[in-house]
Protein backbone atom coordinates (compact mmCIF):
# COMPACT_ATOMS: atom_id res chain seq x y z
CA UNK A 1 0.00 0.00 0.00
CA UNK A 2 1.14 3.37 -1.17
CA UNK A 3 0.26 6.22 1.25
CA UNK A 4 -1.19 9.12 -1.07
CA UNK A 5 0.05 12.54 -0.13
CA UNK A 6 -2.72 14.87 0.47
CA UNK A 7 -2.68 18.72 -0.85
CA UNK A 8 -0.18 20.52 1.36
CA UNK A 9 -0.81 22.79 4.02
CA UNK A 10 0.07 25.52 1.70
CA UNK A 11 -2.42 24.89 -0.56
CA UNK A 12 -5.32 23.67 2.17
CA UNK A 13 -4.85 27.23 3.88
CA UNK A 14 -5.39 29.15 0.23
CA UNK A 15 -8.27 27.48 -0.19
CA UNK A 16 -9.88 27.30 3.26
CA UNK A 17 -12.68 29.41 4.21
CA UNK A 18 -14.91 30.19 7.51
CA UNK A 19 -13.63 29.58 10.75
CA UNK A 20 -10.81 27.03 9.53
CA UNK A 21 -9.52 30.03 7.71
CA UNK A 22 -9.56 31.71 11.38
CA UNK A 23 -7.93 28.59 12.60
CA UNK A 24 -4.94 28.76 10.03
CA UNK A 25 -4.67 32.93 10.57
CA UNK A 26 -4.31 31.89 14.45
CA UNK A 27 -2.24 29.29 14.25
CA UNK A 28 0.21 31.05 11.48
CA UNK A 29 0.22 34.26 14.17
CA UNK A 30 1.31 31.52 16.95
CA UNK A 31 4.16 30.35 14.81
CA UNK A 32 4.54 34.21 14.44
CA UNK A 33 4.98 34.71 18.02
CA UNK A 34 6.77 31.69 18.56
CA UNK A 35 9.65 32.71 16.49
CA UNK A 36 9.63 35.92 18.08
CA UNK A 37 9.99 34.87 21.50
CA UNK A 38 12.74 32.23 20.70
CA UNK A 39 15.14 34.99 19.00
CA UNK A 40 15.48 36.42 22.18
CA UNK A 41 16.69 33.59 23.33
CA UNK A 42 19.28 33.48 20.78
CA UNK A 43 22.71 35.28 21.97
CA UNK A 44 23.52 38.21 19.90
CA UNK A 45 26.54 40.80 19.86
CA UNK A 46 24.36 43.77 19.73
CA UNK A 47 20.95 43.78 21.73
CA UNK A 48 18.63 45.13 18.50
CA UNK A 49 20.22 43.03 16.22
CA UNK A 50 17.38 39.84 15.06
CA UNK A 51 17.44 37.38 13.02
CA UNK A 52 14.08 38.57 12.12
CA UNK A 53 12.35 34.11 11.80
CA UNK A 54 9.16 35.73 12.55
CA UNK A 55 8.93 37.78 9.29
CA UNK A 56 9.61 34.37 7.44
CA UNK A 57 6.09 33.45 8.86
CA UNK A 58 5.18 36.87 7.05
CA UNK A 59 6.73 36.42 3.37
CA UNK A 60 4.78 33.08 4.43
CA UNK A 61 1.37 34.91 4.74
CA UNK A 62 1.86 37.40 2.15
CA UNK A 63 2.45 34.47 -0.63
CA UNK A 64 -0.53 32.49 0.83
CA UNK A 65 -3.56 34.33 2.11
CA UNK A 66 -4.56 37.59 1.77
CA UNK A 67 -3.30 40.90 2.58
CA UNK A 68 -5.74 41.92 5.27
CA UNK A 69 -5.49 38.78 6.85
CA UNK A 70 -1.40 38.93 6.95
CA UNK A 71 -1.56 42.48 8.34
CA UNK A 72 -3.54 40.43 11.13
CA UNK A 73 -0.61 38.41 11.59
CA UNK A 74 2.17 40.54 11.91
CA UNK A 75 0.16 42.96 14.69
CA UNK A 76 -0.89 39.98 16.60
CA UNK A 77 2.93 38.86 15.98
CA UNK A 78 3.92 42.25 17.81
CA UNK A 79 1.68 42.74 20.22
CA UNK A 80 1.66 39.11 21.62
CA UNK A 81 5.26 38.89 21.55
CA UNK A 82 6.22 42.11 23.54
CA UNK A 83 3.22 40.55 26.10
CA UNK A 84 5.77 37.66 26.77
CA UNK A 85 8.95 39.22 26.64
CA UNK A 86 7.72 41.90 29.05
CA UNK A 87 8.36 44.95 26.97
CA UNK A 88 4.49 45.81 25.75
CA UNK A 89 4.23 49.34 25.41
CA UNK A 90 7.92 49.90 25.96
CA UNK A 91 10.35 51.75 23.72
CA UNK A 92 11.63 48.34 22.30
CA UNK A 93 7.82 47.78 21.43
CA UNK A 94 7.27 51.11 19.95
CA UNK A 95 10.14 50.21 17.47
CA UNK A 96 9.10 47.14 16.66
CA UNK A 97 5.69 47.47 15.82
CA UNK A 98 6.72 50.67 13.97
CA UNK A 99 9.48 48.16 12.04
CA UNK A 100 6.87 45.51 11.36
CA UNK A 101 4.69 47.75 10.06
CA UNK A 102 6.86 49.60 7.43
CA UNK A 103 8.17 46.68 6.42
CA UNK A 104 5.46 44.90 5.93
CA UNK A 105 4.10 47.68 3.78
CA UNK A 106 7.22 47.73 1.97
CA UNK A 107 7.14 44.10 1.25
CA UNK A 108 3.29 43.39 0.26
CA UNK A 109 3.74 46.70 -2.08
CA UNK A 110 6.75 45.30 -3.94
CA UNK A 111 4.75 41.14 -3.63
CA UNK A 112 2.32 42.59 -5.55
CA UNK A 113 3.18 44.61 -7.79
CA UNK A 114 6.63 42.82 -8.76
CA UNK A 115 6.67 39.27 -7.58
CA UNK A 116 7.67 37.84 -10.88
CA UNK A 117 11.21 39.78 -11.13
CA UNK A 118 11.86 39.07 -7.21
CA UNK A 119 12.21 35.83 -5.43
CA UNK A 120 10.63 35.92 -1.34
CA UNK A 121 14.81 36.43 -0.69
CA UNK A 122 14.76 39.88 -2.55
CA UNK A 123 11.66 40.88 -0.84
CA UNK A 124 12.47 39.86 2.68
CA UNK A 125 15.57 41.86 2.51
CA UNK A 126 13.69 44.82 1.41
CA UNK A 127 11.72 44.49 4.06
CA UNK A 128 14.73 43.75 6.52
CA UNK A 129 16.11 47.12 5.16
CA UNK A 130 13.16 49.30 5.59
CA UNK A 131 12.65 47.55 9.14
CA UNK A 132 15.91 48.81 10.12
CA UNK A 133 15.59 52.52 8.52
CA UNK A 134 12.30 53.10 9.91
CA UNK A 135 13.57 52.16 13.17
CA UNK A 136 16.66 54.12 13.56
CA UNK A 137 14.79 56.91 12.01
CA UNK A 138 11.65 56.72 14.89
CA UNK A 139 14.67 56.59 17.47
CA UNK A 140 16.19 59.48 16.04
CA UNK A 141 13.15 61.91 15.99
CA UNK A 142 11.82 60.73 19.17
CA UNK A 143 13.89 59.57 21.66
CA UNK A 144 17.76 60.57 20.64
CA UNK A 145 17.18 63.42 18.51
CA UNK A 146 21.19 63.42 17.68
CA UNK A 147 23.55 63.23 14.30
CA UNK A 148 25.29 60.21 15.76
CA UNK A 149 22.49 57.86 15.79
CA UNK A 150 23.09 57.78 11.67
CA UNK A 151 26.15 56.02 12.21
CA UNK A 152 24.67 52.80 13.11
CA UNK A 153 23.04 53.03 9.56
CA UNK A 154 25.53 51.54 7.52
CA UNK A 155 25.97 48.63 10.07
CA UNK A 156 22.33 48.40 10.41
CA UNK A 157 21.74 47.95 6.44
CA UNK A 158 24.81 45.04 7.01
CA UNK A 159 22.78 43.21 9.65
CA UNK A 160 19.57 43.89 7.65
CA UNK A 161 21.50 42.16 4.73
CA UNK A 162 22.35 38.94 6.55
CA UNK A 163 18.96 38.42 8.52
CA UNK A 164 16.74 39.36 5.36
CA UNK A 165 18.47 36.50 3.61
CA UNK A 166 18.61 33.85 5.93
CA UNK A 167 14.52 34.97 7.04
CA UNK A 168 13.82 35.00 3.66
CA UNK A 169 15.59 31.37 2.77
CA UNK A 170 13.45 30.47 5.47
CA UNK A 171 10.42 31.82 4.24
CA UNK A 172 10.94 30.49 1.17
CA UNK A 173 11.59 26.74 2.51
CA UNK A 174 8.03 27.32 4.28
CA UNK A 175 6.64 28.37 1.28
CA UNK A 176 7.81 25.15 -1.06
CA UNK A 177 7.74 22.31 1.32
CA UNK A 178 4.96 22.68 3.43
CA UNK B 1 4.16 -0.01 2.31
CA UNK B 2 6.74 2.70 2.40
CA UNK B 3 7.72 4.20 5.86
CA UNK B 4 6.33 7.63 5.97
CA UNK B 5 9.78 8.85 6.89
CA UNK B 6 11.73 8.43 3.59
CA UNK B 7 9.80 10.84 1.77
CA UNK B 8 10.33 13.54 4.03
CA UNK B 9 14.43 12.49 3.99
CA UNK B 10 14.51 12.40 0.25
CA UNK B 11 13.06 16.42 -0.59
CA UNK B 12 14.49 18.18 2.64
CA UNK B 13 17.77 19.15 1.00
CA UNK B 14 17.23 19.69 -2.45
CA UNK B 15 14.40 22.01 -1.45
CA UNK B 16 16.37 24.00 1.16
CA UNK B 17 18.19 25.25 -1.33
CA UNK B 18 15.77 25.48 -4.12
CA UNK B 19 15.27 23.92 -7.47
CA UNK B 20 14.65 25.93 -10.53
CA UNK B 21 14.87 29.47 -10.72
CA UNK B 22 16.45 30.50 -7.35
CA UNK B 23 17.98 33.54 -8.07
CA UNK B 24 15.76 36.02 -10.23
CA UNK B 25 16.68 39.37 -11.61
CA UNK B 26 15.22 41.63 -9.17
CA UNK B 27 17.35 39.77 -6.15
CA UNK B 28 20.24 40.41 -7.84
CA UNK B 29 18.99 44.15 -8.31
CA UNK B 30 18.29 44.54 -4.33
CA UNK B 31 21.35 42.65 -3.37
CA UNK B 32 23.41 45.31 -5.52
CA UNK B 33 21.46 48.58 -4.26
CA UNK B 34 21.92 47.40 -0.53
CA UNK B 35 25.48 46.86 -1.15
CA UNK B 36 26.21 49.69 -2.98
CA UNK B 37 23.96 51.89 -0.45
CA UNK B 38 26.11 50.58 2.89
CA UNK B 39 29.19 50.86 1.00
CA UNK B 40 28.36 54.39 0.17
CA UNK B 41 27.01 54.88 4.10
CA UNK B 42 30.12 54.07 5.22
CA UNK B 43 32.39 56.17 3.13
CA UNK B 44 30.40 58.86 3.75
CA UNK B 45 29.90 58.63 7.61
CA UNK B 46 33.65 57.18 8.64
CA UNK B 47 36.01 58.32 5.77
CA UNK B 48 34.78 61.56 4.72
CA UNK B 49 35.35 63.94 7.43
CA UNK B 50 37.61 62.25 8.97
CA UNK B 51 40.64 64.63 8.56
CA UNK B 52 38.59 67.81 7.66
CA UNK B 53 38.40 70.96 10.09
CA UNK B 54 35.10 71.69 11.06
CA UNK B 55 32.60 74.03 13.19
CA UNK B 56 30.84 73.40 15.29
CA UNK B 57 27.66 75.71 16.50
CA UNK B 58 26.13 74.19 19.38
CA UNK B 59 23.09 76.38 20.57
CA UNK B 60 20.04 74.97 23.39
CA UNK B 61 18.05 74.31 20.29
CA UNK B 62 20.24 72.83 17.51
CA UNK B 63 23.45 71.39 17.20
CA UNK B 64 25.30 71.81 13.38
CA UNK B 65 28.28 71.00 12.18
CA UNK B 66 29.86 73.67 9.10
CA UNK B 67 32.58 73.52 6.63
CA UNK B 68 35.15 76.69 7.31
CA UNK B 69 35.64 76.89 3.39
CA UNK B 70 32.70 78.74 2.84
CA UNK B 71 31.24 82.12 3.11
CA UNK B 72 28.48 82.20 6.01
CA UNK B 73 26.07 84.33 7.85
CA UNK B 74 24.78 82.14 10.33
CA UNK B 75 21.36 83.03 12.70
CA UNK B 76 21.95 81.64 15.80
CA UNK B 77 18.60 81.27 17.70
CA UNK B 78 19.67 81.16 21.76
CA UNK B 79 17.67 82.64 25.10
CA UNK B 80 18.22 86.18 24.40
CA UNK B 81 17.70 86.55 20.15
CA UNK B 82 19.71 85.56 17.36
CA UNK B 83 23.37 85.52 17.54
CA UNK B 84 25.33 86.39 14.30
CA UNK B 85 28.05 83.60 13.59
CA UNK B 86 30.39 85.08 9.89
CA UNK B 87 32.12 82.04 8.42
CA UNK B 88 34.58 84.05 6.03
CA UNK B 89 38.27 82.94 4.32
CA UNK B 90 38.38 79.66 6.85
CA UNK B 91 38.05 81.44 10.11
CA UNK B 92 35.22 82.01 12.27
CA UNK B 93 33.42 84.45 14.23
CA UNK B 94 30.35 86.11 16.91
CA UNK B 95 29.84 89.01 14.51
CA UNK B 96 26.94 90.23 16.92
CA UNK B 97 25.02 89.17 19.93
CA UNK B 98 22.48 89.92 22.25
CA UNK B 99 24.12 89.63 24.91
CA UNK B 100 25.29 92.88 27.67
CA UNK B 101 28.93 92.07 27.68
CA UNK B 102 29.86 91.22 24.15
CA UNK B 103 32.43 89.26 25.30
CA UNK B 104 32.10 86.40 22.38
CA UNK B 105 32.38 89.41 19.72
CA UNK B 106 35.73 90.18 21.88
CA UNK B 107 36.68 86.62 21.78
CA UNK B 108 37.53 87.31 17.98
CA UNK B 109 38.46 85.45 14.99
CA UNK B 110 38.75 81.37 15.42
CA UNK B 111 40.86 78.78 12.43
CA UNK B 112 42.57 75.83 14.92
CA UNK B 113 41.06 72.99 16.16
CA UNK B 114 40.53 73.07 19.38
CA UNK B 115 39.75 76.88 19.82
CA UNK B 116 36.32 78.69 20.70
CA UNK B 117 33.70 81.67 20.83
CA UNK B 118 31.20 81.42 23.34
CA UNK B 119 28.09 83.32 24.32
CA UNK B 120 27.30 82.44 27.85
CA UNK B 121 24.27 84.73 28.03
CA UNK B 122 22.88 83.97 25.10
CA UNK B 123 24.18 79.76 25.34
CA UNK B 124 25.68 79.64 22.01
CA UNK B 125 29.02 78.41 21.39
CA UNK B 126 31.06 77.87 18.46
CA UNK B 127 33.78 75.61 18.40
CA UNK B 128 36.86 74.38 15.37
CA UNK B 129 36.60 70.49 15.68
CA UNK B 130 39.45 68.55 14.24
CA UNK B 131 41.79 65.71 14.70
CA UNK B 132 45.30 67.74 14.45
CA UNK B 133 45.18 69.69 17.29
CA UNK B 134 48.09 72.00 16.82
CA UNK B 135 48.07 73.31 20.19
CA UNK B 136 46.24 71.68 23.61
CA UNK B 137 44.19 74.87 25.06
CA UNK B 138 44.13 78.30 24.28
CA UNK B 139 43.64 80.68 27.43
CA UNK B 140 43.45 84.47 26.78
Amino acid sequence: MVIEAEASITETIRESSGGRRTFFIAFLSTMAIFFAVAETAVPKPLPWMRLGLANAITLYALSTIRVKEALIIVVARVIAASLLVGTFLSIGFILSLTGALASFAVMCFFYSICKRWISLVGISVLGAVTSNASQLFVVNTLFVNSRLSYYFLPFLFLFALAGGTISGLFGRFLVKNI
Amino acid sequence: MRPLGTEYQRVTCSKLLGRGNFIKIGDILVFTAVIALTVFLFTRTFAGDASAVRLKVTAPSFEEHYSLDQQKLLEVPGPLGNTTVVISDGRAWIQDSPCKEKICIKMGKIKRPGEQAVCLPNRVIIEVEGNRKSIDAVTR
